[in-house]
């Protein structure tokens, strides 16, 4: 083995360390190969000093307290490829969210439009299924129950799955085609073995990036609206439109869902911990619970008021 | 020698050796192997080790070829653990001795 190659392996082997102290002490051994060539030495018998390169490794590694058992293999295997997953999902919807603010509004309306209408294909295949599936199972009728009951368990459960594969597949497909023109997947680099390592950090930084992209390209959206607002130009299109009404129906949904919601989740909290406490305190168990479905339906009695009282005033006017 | 031997007194060797004066690795490697036979590879961990136990500190010195070579110094906490570790390897060869005699008589 020659000065070159030993130094090489050694800097492999010792990537559990950080950058800096491990070119420390590759420059130390370095160092010493070199000084034992000059006093006379072979470069060959002066690695074999050395000994063992594994024993070696672990006896640096232990000076850093690292457990030399760690399997780093299979490890950095399965994380690199799942840093490359979770990079490239990141970068995906980072860069979805970025290019969605960069729209104009009459493209948004657009893009809203053909959206619904991949959403009424989708609804249209679900239902063609079912009816088959519905013919299917009537068939199955003729079969005896423990056979019958199990198949078609199972038979809703691959339809399932596969449309939401397929409901997945086409809205990535769908979001390639209209809203990401350009877009490509990050390339997976297999058989770097240094800078895998880092990949934490490169996913971080990545993502640290494209916030800092979209939010610069959230503000720059933000003036260009109410830049827009000022001059009023606004153009009464189907897409614009169905916008407002995506708009309406999610302050509706807002209020109509979130402030029950939160009402019943405050009241269930403070059941539970009244539960706990009094559990605690030696209440008998049953009694505590009365109280926490009490509060429960007070929460739901919340509910419905909100709910008539928006509805009921809708009625009347 | 056995191993294990060695393993428990390289590091009050290589105190000794850098209570004398400051030297860089290879310096280092030379004087505990005229003492011990030992592999010189785990000589650099151990002084890396004893660095960040802070018993060391280092400094780099210009050396006329190669690259710049890196001075061990034995700090003040380095030199009351070099004396704690001499006085128990003491004792203990005392006691190891003593108990050799008394079985060699008996």
């Amino acid at each position: 083995m020659t000065k070159e190659e030993f130094i090489k392996t050694l800097e492999e082997k010792l990537l559990l360390i950080n950058d800096e102290e491990r070119k420390d002490i590759l420059i130390e051994y370095e160092q010493h190969i070199q000084l034992k060539i000059e006093s006379g030495l072979s470069e060959e018998q002066a690695i074999e000093d050395f000994g063992d390169m594994d024993e070696l490794v672990n006896e640096i590694l232990d000076a850093y307290h690292i457990n030399t058992d760690y399997d780093n293999k299979a490890n950095s295997k399965v994380g690199r490829h799942l840093s490359y997953y979770l990079q490239n999902a990141a970068n995906f919807l980072t860069t979805l969210s970025v290019s969605l603010f960069e729209k104009s509004r009459q493209e948004l309306g657009q893009i809203l439009i053909k959206f619904i209408g991949l959403c009424a294909v989708i609804f249209a295949l679900w239902l063609g299924t079912e009816l088959v599936f519905g013919i299917f199972y009537s068939a199955l009728g003729i079969l005896p129950r423990f056979l019958r009951v199990p198949i078609r368990n199972i038979m809703d459960m691959v339809v399932s799955l596969f449309f939401l594969a397929l409901t997945l597949y086409l809205f990535y497909f769908f979001i390639c085609r209209y809203v990401l023109v350009n877009y490509k997947p990050l390339e997976f680099e297999g058989n770097v073995s240094r800078e895998n390592h880092f990949d934490a950090q490169k996913t971080v930084n990545a993502v640290k990036e494209k916030t800092v992209d979209a939010t610069n390209s959230l503000l720059e959206y933000i003036q260009e609206r109410e830049s827009h607002h000022r001059v009023k130009a606004h153009s009464y299109s189907l897409g614009n439109f169905c916008l407002s009404v995506l708009s309406f129906c999610i302050k509706c949904i807002a209020v109509l869902v979130l402030i029950p919601i939160a009402l019943a989740v405050l009241c269930l909290a403070v059941g539970c911990g009244m539960l706990v406490v009094f559990v605690f305190k030696g209440f008998s168990i049953v009694g505590s619970l009365f109280l926490v479905l009490g509060l429960a339906l007070m929460g739901a009695a919340c509910f419905a008021g909100i709910y008539r009282s928006v509805f009921g005033g809708g009625s009347d006017r | 020698m056995n191993a294990q031997f060695k393993k428990g007194v390289l590091e009050l060797v290589v105190l000794i050796c850098l209570h004398q004066h400051d030297m860089y690795g290879y310096e280092v490697v030379s004087e505990v192997s005229k003492v011990i036979d030992v592999n010189e590879g785990t000589i650099y961990p151990l002084l890396k080790r004893l660095t960040n136990e802070k018993y060391f500190e280092t400094y780099l010195v210009e050396s006329t070829e190669g690259p710049p070579r890196k001075y061990y110094h034995l700090t003040k906490s380095g030199e009351i653990y070099k004396n704690e570790l001499k006085e128990e390897w003491i004792s203990f060869n005392r006691s190891v001795m003593k108990f050799i005699m008394e079985c060699d008589y008996n």
